[in-house]
């Protein structure tokens, strides 16, 4: 003999011939408890079903998660709650605050001209040493005498909003008098420094001229989450008098002496592309090129675009009128670096530095 | 190396059932969630319960019928934990007024939160209060998909009826503890 509820759940199920179904839905029409009790486990097995599902579901994540604490190193241990160990923990950073400024100074004093550590090269430009080689060219873009002074210094600065600003190495800009950018599209316009992280080697510049309108809807977008090992990149910059586009990879995820606000990349580089954008192949600005390695050739290091997103945040917050969006762009047709390159050189920069 | 490049292909991936899909999901945005929970007064723990949750979320929003995802499945997720966690934030009312956040983020009606972890939790108290062998029979049956065949066998029973009707004794207890700890939480 069956049961009752044996019975509604293979009519849930649809396990019924025809008669019995007939029969079945004549009783739920008939008999209100019958019909009562139908409805109660339907919605019982309902509940039930999600709750095995999501049961399993659960189980197979655990066994993901199980499998992540094996592969990487996190591990209970090293997370420990701040609060238990707040005292003894500000005792030992007053302790290494005060030996890390006394460190710091102590040093600095030491070789108190350069802060830069030997095999770090920035890339900022000599103009003086490209003149030669561009004087040609020089000479004739600039014949009707438009522009006398080359500038001191050049490097790459990038748009990061419509309304004007522009991102680019601090290193670059530093002690400037005046700052100019240039291309093709917007001819030259003259900058102010907005921000700057001496830091992070970042700065933010904003467009002055009177005249300037926007620079348009951005091509790009900004992926601030930390790219993976391998991953391909470009950058275009101008270590010469024309943009140069320059391809390469992800080759570790810090940066100079283990600095983690940096990526490592493989990419040829040259003086002038510091300040220049890493791009990844979607499109989105993921780093600035800031240096290189002095020795080893092919070895570029590149500031995250994480950074430059709490920045602009900062700036936001400080009453900067930026519009900046910072969300990802998912290339959805997988359009070739050329047609990403034409669509960005468009909005990045000469920077020109004046001292 | 990957077999899955696209958010898309994932999707697909994970509609079709493949494991493999899930996990690729899984262990991806696990450290930028992570990261955002414990910078914001979360444990470990926390940090893998509200991110499991929303996985979940995700997982049931996909293989549902009409879900469409307009931006990518790491703001989404991003922004589906966060949600969480500062509810639990608050319900712990150790909320401080202010969120270090990471990434950017999708502001979520309350339209997402679907998951009812209630339902949840009930189903998992009653069927705990059923006792042996009921419970038992119940998971490897409508959990486990175990066929009646097999269970009979594990269980003893002489033969695939004798457990069916076990089962369905034990149905009816579960569905009687089931509505009757729903109605007194309601």
């Amino acid at each position: 003999m069956t049961s009752r509820i044996e019975l509604i759940e293979n009519y849930l199920n649809g396990l019924l011939d025809n008669d019995s179904i007939i029969a079945f839905e004549e009783r739920m029409k008939t008999d209100p408890t019958f019909n009562a009790e139908v409805q109660s486990t339907k919605l019982f097995l309902k509940e039930l079903n999600a709750f095995g599902k999501r049961k399993t579901i659960k189980n197979q994540l655990n066994e993901f998660h199980s499998e992540l604490e094996e592969t990487s190193s996190l591990k209970k241990a090293k997370i420990f709650n701040l609060k238990t160990y707040f005292k003894i923990i500000s005792v030992a950073a007053s302790v290494a605050i005060i030996t890390t400024i006394g460190t710091f100074f102590t040093v600095k004093n030491w070789n108190s001209s350069n802060s830069e550590s030997e095999n770090y090269r920035e890339l900022r430009m000599d103009i003086a040493k490209m003149k030669e080689t561009d004087n040609k060219i020089w000479k004739s873009i600039y014949d009707d005498n438009k522009i006398k002074n080359p500038g001191t210094f050049s490097g790459t600065g990038f748009a990061i909003s419509s309304n004007g600003f522009l991102a680019t190495s601090y290193h670059l800009i530093k002690n400037a008098d005046s700052i100019f950018i240039e291309n093709e599209t917007f001819d030259r316009l003259k900058v102010k420094t907005i921000f700057t992280d001496k830091a992070k080697d970042i700065a933010i510049l904003k467009v002055i001229n009177p005249d300037f309108q926007n620079f348009g809807k951005l091509p790009y977008g900004f992926n601030t989450k930390v790219k993976s090992l391998g991953e391909h990149i470009f950058t275009l910059g101008f270590p010469r008098e024309n943009i140069v586009y320059g391809e390469g990879y992800i080759s570790s995820g810090t940066g100079y002496e283990g600095d983690t606000s940096a990526y490592q990349v493989s990419i040829p580089v040259n003086p002038g592309n510091s300040g220049g954008p890493l791009i990844d192949e979607n499109g989105n600005v993921v780093g600035i090129v800031s240096g290189k390695h002095a020795v080893n050739e092919g070895t570029a290091f590149a500031l995250k675009s994480q950074y430059l997103a709490q920045i602009i945040s900062k700036l936001k917050a400080d009453g900067s009128h930026i519009h900046i969006n910072f969300n990802s762009k998912q290339k959805k047709n997988h359009s070739k670096n050329t047609v990403l390159v034409n669509k960005f050189q468009k909005l990045i920069f000469r920077v020109k530095v004046y001292k | 190396m990957n077999l899955y490049k696209s958010d898309q292909e994932l999707i697909e991936g994970i509609k079709k059932g493949d494991n493999e899909a899930l996990r690729i999901l899984y262990k991806q945005y696990y450290g930028s969630i992570s990261h955002f929970i414990i910078n914001n007064n979360g444990s470990y723990d926390d940090a893998k319960d509200v991110y499991q949750e929303s996985i979940i979320i995700f997982y049931e929003k996909i293989v549902g019928d009409v879900f469409e995802l307009n931006c990518k499945i790491g703001t989404f997720l991003y922004s589906i934990c966060r949600r969480i966690w500062l509810r639990k934030l608050a319900d712990k009312s150790k909320y401080t007024g202010s969120i270090e956040d990471f990434e950017s983020f999708l502001p979520f009606e309350e339209s997402i939160e679907e998951y009812k972890e209630e339902n949840y939790t009930s189903m998992e108290s009653s069927l705990s209060s059923l006792g042996e062998p009921c419970k038992t029979l119940i998971e490897d049956f409508y959990i486990n998909n175990l066929t009646m065949i097999s269970i009979s066998e594990k269980f003893g029973y002489t033969n695939a009826d004798n457990a069916k009707n076990q089962k369905y004794k034990c149905l009816m207890r579960l569905k009687k503890l089931y509505f009757s700890t729903n109605k007194n939480e309601n």
